[in-house]
């Protein structure tokens, strides 16, 4: 009961941390609430968990568990991973707008009428 | 406008070169840690300053708005290595106008593209048929930096791979956006240098690791 518990609560903040990205990562975040609902299930009515991996061709039900572990662990990476892409994307967005802020134009000498100055 | 990042040997020849044949040359200068932006400015470039290194594809966008904000009618993308023939843009121009078209994109292989390596060639027609594949666009060149383009078909483009997937993400929106394209045979030159700094084999991996994450992102 006290393992049930614990693992109810780590897969709970799984789903809270999945939730929260949601919005901008739909795929993976769902993906990710999705397997831990799943986990939540098997951890409460673990006697499913071998007819379920007889059913997916596993053959244990300790084996579907282990499975769906990998499974959000590595979502959790690929949110991660994606999280980190966001965040450069605003630091990019800022970076742009500072390059764009101290263009460095050149303005050509009298005797070389060749470029515009930039406005 | 040429995106640039450590090329403190090739950019004056650059610029000079593209001075022959365009009234306004920018280069984005991608924090290099080199001379680049300098010479660049010498040679009689406007220069943007990334202040760290994003990457090309970030570079290609903050050229993109600064050239849209300076009321720019055409655009033209350059690689910096060298790579390019400055008198290859006019004719990209004038096939784009002549076409009605809103992209011209430089194709090696309609062109002529000597000393290109064995490997590099598979590699590039394997990216052709991915984009044949992904976005439907008929091309015979994929990763071509040399391109032309209208406002119109600048203000289309909103690159979001910093890095070199970007060449496929433009290929991507340009078919998303329905404006019409057009191919034109351009030459290629493959130095020592410019192999040296061009795309490697094992780079399609990142860049196709690069484009699925971004397809998972809104």
């Amino acid at each position: 009961m006290i393992a049930q518990i614990i693992f109810t609560l780590i897969l709970f903040a799984v789903i809270l941390a999945a939730f929260t990205q949601l919005s901008q990562i739909p795929i993976v975040g769902g993906l990710v609430i999705f397997a831990a609902l799943f986990g939540g299930y098997l951890v409460w009515v673990p006697d499913d968990a071998t007819y379920l991996a007889r059913l997916a061709g596993i053959g244990r039900g300790a084996d579907l568990v282990l499975y769906l572990w990998v499974l959000i662990t590595c979502a959790i990476l690929l949110l991660l991973y994606l999280n980190l892409r966001s965040q450069l994307q605003m630091i990019t967005a800022l970076a742009r707008r500072m390059a764009l802020s101290e263009p460095e134009t050149f303005v050509a000498a009298p005797s070389e009428p060749r470029n515009r100055p930039a406005k | 406008m040429v995106p640039a990042y450590n090329e403190e040997s090739q950019i004056t020849k650059v610029v000079a070169d593209l001075a022959r044949v365009s009234p306004n040359i920018v280069v984005i200068d991608d924090r290099s840690t080199d001379l680049t932006a300098a010479r660049a400015k010498a040679a009689g470039a406007h220069v943007l300053h990334h202040p760290l290194n994003l990457g090309q594809g970030a570079a290609l966008q903050t050229g993109i708005d600064f050239a849209l904000r300076e009321d720019a009618t055409h655009i033209v993308t350059f690689d910096a290595d060298g790579q390019h023939r400055a008198e290859d843009v006019p004719l990209l121009l004038k096939v784009m106008t002549e076409c009605a078209a809103h992209f011209a994109l430089g194709s090696r292989f309609l062109g002529t593209a000597p000393n290109i390596d064995f490997s590099r060639k598979v590699l590039l027609k394997l990216a052709i048929l991915f984009m044949r594949i992904t976005t439907g666009l008929n091309l015979t060149d994929a990763h071509n930096g040399l391109r032309a383009m209208t406002r119109k078909g600048a203000s289309s483009l909103a690159i979001r791979q910093n890095r070199m997937a970007h060449a496929s993400e433009i290929l991507n929106q340009i078919a998303k956006s329905g404006l019409r394209v057009v191919e034109v045979p351009v030459a290629v030159a493959y130095t020592s240098y410019s192999k040296a700094k061009g795309q490697k084999f094992s780079n399609s991996v990142n860049i196709m690791l690069e484009l699925l994450t971004g397809a998972l992102q809104r």
